[in-house]
């Protein structure tokens, strides 16, 4: 047996200790891989929408790829801290420094090549999955292909990630004494201090980043989010390091309640352990925070649609400009299209002057308050009164409704020398989004004078109750639109002399975009899911063959299987779910933040995904808990 | 009153070859009688004692202790027997480490659900009696090796057991701390009346004892009483250990 036969040994005969290491490296390995296949399949890099998505989907492969490799490092810090022990044997047996960290640097290799493996051919058959259900999302056929590119970057990274890891291990068993080393992780640890000081710190700063999340609006958000993202995350150090041992030792000093039966074990244990896990919380909570606000602020873009509904009042709009030559032939086409899909509509034409602001230099909209009071009874909005130069601004589409200040101001128009004052905000938009920028309502009595000195222009809107029927019509004058732009991509300021939106068009292409972050984001969960529960089950198996100790210690005592039972699963349970529950506040209090930002509720999103989360916690934690359970049982019996 | 008999104990381990520990083992104890077993290394005693304890169920043969045989009772229900009847003290002390002195002591009583006015003055009490009262708040792996099976002595009688269980108590202190420990399980058994019985390698430690017997491959083989003088009931352990290693090797392991 040769050095390197042994190392291989010491992995393959050992299967059980490394298998979670082993499974957690593989399962990155593959979800990176299948976010490489989909990103560089081929039918993915045509098309503006698609191509987005494959660039969304390489930028959460690198997030994976470095989350990885911090995930991998604590991995492999957790499991050689189970193997002290026999370091510390192999070392008697005098075994250099140097040789030990090779022997590590080997068998890290080892593992670290089997997970890349193993990794890519599940990934291969995964990947099937992950081109239809991504496929299916994106509304895009995608066939089974894979990429030559895929299989070489997802290698070559993760090899150079397991050469950087392996190479960083022996800095992770250091220079420690033999007798150390023998003694393990055995060695009593004395209880952390809590510091009432740093305890109130995290209090103040949890309290104090949750008061401005939960009062935060559309104006402040922006500032605020740093700051709070900061003392979220210092308090929450704080709370699980400071706060949580400040807590369990007054739980201590009341012996009613911690001398009850099995409290004393339970309590003085988490005690105990709590600076190891303060971190591991600690790490979970973060970790597991950052999941549910990834895959909830997506979600909550769904409810994006309905806004979207609301800045186009008319699902249908065309808007011709004085030199557009072609109005009536487009509007025969979009009608004849009208009547191939057999709907019924409302066709509303208005009249448009354009301008130019003095103070902003930039073009206004202008709109009658006759021709918007026309609009308005059709859309059940209150008419408007407006004499002499007195003017009304309204929004070009829903969300910016809220930015619009209602303030007083005055637009000289450059044109007419007009000088307008703005009165108020109309109700609005009347006028489809994409149909003018800037609108301003004003008298008729201006619209007289104004007349001579400005460019017209016609929009036609088309209002229809069944609209998602009619997602079809006018596709032929978008085309002709897209094709003009791209004719014009290098000419900033040419316009096109007619304007087309259709509101069904727009929301496919929005759902799809939605479906794409969505998918993106359910996968990046999905791993920090896997890692926080690594995590714990590190920790779990770290501490395994001590608790079997002190278990065989208090059984032969007289321990019922109950008591054991209760024991064992308040400890889990405490464990599993003290991060997620802080993480779920922590995620409450940013829904809530997120919630300033939109219109509509996200209550319902964010419910499902937190909902979905704890579910698959639950889950997780009956799992463990039963082959916890059975190996204490094995150690007792 | 008898309060612990043994009726034809056998235990043998099964395996490819069945190992017999323990060949039919007989013995009673009475009602506070401190009772300590010796033997070479293998000879089955901790065997016996685990059998005793209900750590380990026997091949065939019966224990009864205080009328009554545990090895026919249910998992959980021989749980509770051992907290209440039985009490335990080990070589390597068996102390939670994170547990301080006092929570050691009252462990059994939280087990039990006993009220905490009354686990406070009983672990005053007994700490007292046995000189760990300034150690009480103190976490187990702060305190020396007398302290701790003194600790351990106090959690085992605390709950007033039938029947106190030692295995190799001194194996693992130094001279001072061995006589420490032995006069304090002396103590016990002659103030408290408990009864006792006592695993042990050290002669000195069994000296303490009002009888011992020797087992021998898994056998009772000799038995002698304490009969008054501890230096006398010494030098007559020394005696009967010698015999029982001169019987069939050349060498004796304790030369007198």
């Amino acid at each position: 047996m040769n050095f390197r036969q042994f190392a291989f040994n010491n992995v393959f005969r050992n299967k059980r200790t490394y298998a979670a290491y082993f499974l957690s490296s593989a399962f990155s390995v593959m979800i990176f891989f299948i976010y490489s296949v989909i990103a560089f399949h081929p039918e993915m890099q045509e098309g503006m929408v698609v191509n987005l998505a494959s660039q969304a989907m390489k930028i959460a492969q690198w997030i994976v790829y470095v989350f990885s490799f911090f995930f991998i490092l604590y991995s492999v810090s957790a499991f050689l801290k189970t193997r002290q022990h026999e370091f510390g044997v192999l070392m008697m047996q005098g075994m250099s420094h140097r040789q030990m960290n090779r022997l590590v640097f080997l068998e890290n290799m080892i593992i670290g090549i089997a997970s890349i493996i193993v990794g890519i051919v599940v990934g291969l058959v995964m990947a099937k999955v992950g081109l239809v259900v991504g496929g299916n999302m994106m509304d895009v056929q995608l066939s089974y292909y894979i990429a030559p590119k895929a299989l070489t970057l997802t290698g070559g990274s993760f090899f150079v990630l397991f050469i950087v890891i392996s190479f960083l291990t022996q800095f992770m068993i250091g220079k420690s004494k033999v007798i150390q080393l023998l003694q393990g992780t055995n060695k009593p640890k004395p209880e952390p201090k809590a510091s009432l000081l740093l305890s109130l710190l995290a209090a103040i700063l949890l309290g104090g980043g949750y008061f401005l999340a939960a009062t935060a609006n559309a104006g402040t958000i922006g500032i605020l989010m740093l700051p709070v993202i900061v003392m979220t995350i210092i308090g929450s150090y704080f709370l699980f390091t400071q706060l949580s041992v400040f807590i369990i030792n007054l739980i201590k000093k009341n012996r009613n309640f911690f001398w009850r039966r099995t409290n004393l074990i339970t309590i003085s244990d988490l005690a105990y352990r709590m600076k190891d896990n303060a971190r591991m919380f600690f790490m979970v909570c973060i970790v597991s925070t950052v999941a549910f606000c990834a895959v909830g602020s997506l979600a909550s873009f769904g409810v994006l649609g309905k806004q979207t509904e609301l800045s186009y009042p008319f699902q249908i709009s065309y808007l011709s400009k004085e030199d557009n030559k072609r109005a009536s032939e487009h509007l025969d086409r979009i009608e004849a299209d009208f009547k191939n899909a057999n709907a019924i509509y409302e066709k509303v034409t208005t009249t448009v002057l354009y301008q130019t602001s003095k103070q902003s230099e930039s073009g206004v909209s202008l709109l009658s308050a006759s021709e918007y009071n026309k609009l308005a009874a059709l859309l059940h909005i209150d008419p408007i009164q407006l004499k002499g130069t007195d003017a009304m601004v309204m929004p070009h589409n829903f969300e910016y409704k809220k930015i619009l200040g209602a303030g007083k101001r005055d637009i000289t128009l450059k044109e007419s020398g007009i000088k307008l004052r703005s009165i108020g905000v109309a109700e609005g938009p009347v006028i489809s989004q994409g149909m003018g920028s800037n609108w301003v309502i004003i008298s008729d009595e201006v619209v007289e004078k104004i007349q001579g000195s400005s460019k017209k222009g016609i929009i036609t809107g088309y209002r229809l109750d069944a609209w998602e029927d009619a997602k079809d019509v006018g596709q032929h004058v978008n085309e002709e639109l897209k094709s003009w732009y791209e004719a014009h991509a290098e000419d900033r300021e040419a316009n096109p002399s007619f304007g087309f939106t259709s509101l069904a068009d727009l929301l496919a292409m929005q759902n799809q975009m939605y479906s794409i972050m969505m998918f993106s984001a359910l996968l990046v969960g999905a791993v920090f899911f896997i890692a926080s529960g690594s995590f714990l089950y590190f920790r779990l198996y770290t501490d395994l063959e001590q608790d079997k100790e002190r278990y065989k210690a208090i059984g032969k005592i007289g321990l019922k299987d109950k008591e054991l039972s209760k024991i064992a699963t308040t400890q889990l349970l405490l464990l599993f779910f003290i991060p997620i529950i802080v993480a779920i506040i922590h995620s409450v209090f940013a829904f809530m933040a997120l919630q300033s930002l939109m219109d509509l509720s996200i209550a319902g999103q964010a419910f499902k995904v937190l909902g979905g989360f704890t579910v698959a916690q639950i889950i997780y934690f009956m799992a463990i808990r039963w082959r916890y359970m059975k190996h204490l049982r094995e150690a007792l019996h | 009153m008898e309060m612990l008999k043994v009726n034809k104990l056998v235990k043998t381990y099964e395996g490819k070859v069945a190992t017999p520990v323990l060949k039919g083992i007989n013995l009673a104890v009475r009602q506070g009688e401190f009772v300590g077993v010796m033997g070479p290394s293998g000879s089955g005693k901790t065997t016996l004692l685990n059998m005793v304890a209900t750590i380990d169920s026997p091949s065939s043969g019966e224990v009864i202790i205080n009328g009554m045989n545990p090895h026919t009772l249910k998992k959980d229900k021989l749980a509770s027997f051992r907290r209440r009847e039985l009490g335990f003290v080990f070589q390597s002390f068996n102390l939670l480490n994170t547990l301080t002195v006092e929570e050691n002591i009252v462990l059994p009583l939280t087990l039990e659900g006993v009220s905490v006015r009354k686990m406070r003055s009983d672990a005053r009490l007994l700490a007292d009696r046995l000189g760990i009262t300034p150690i009480l708040d103190k976490r187990s792996y702060e305190i020396s090796g007398g302290q701790m099976q003194r600790t351990a002595i106090a959690r085992a009688i605390i709950h007033r057991p039938k029947l106190l269980l030692a295995d190799e108590p001194t194996g693992n202190l130094d001279s001072k701390s061995s006589k420490d420990v032995m006069e304090t399980l002396e103590n016990i058994n002659k103030s408290d009346g408990t009864t006792m019985m006592m695993v042990t390698h050290d002669a000195f430690a069994a000296s303490y004892c009002d009888r011992v017997i020797f087992i021998k491959d898994g056998e009772l083989y000799h038995e002698i009483f304490n009969t008054g003088n501890r230096q006398v009931f010494f030098q007559q352990i020394m005696d009967a250990l010698s015999m029982m290693s001169a019987d069939h090797s050349e060498f004796s392991t304790v030369r007198v």
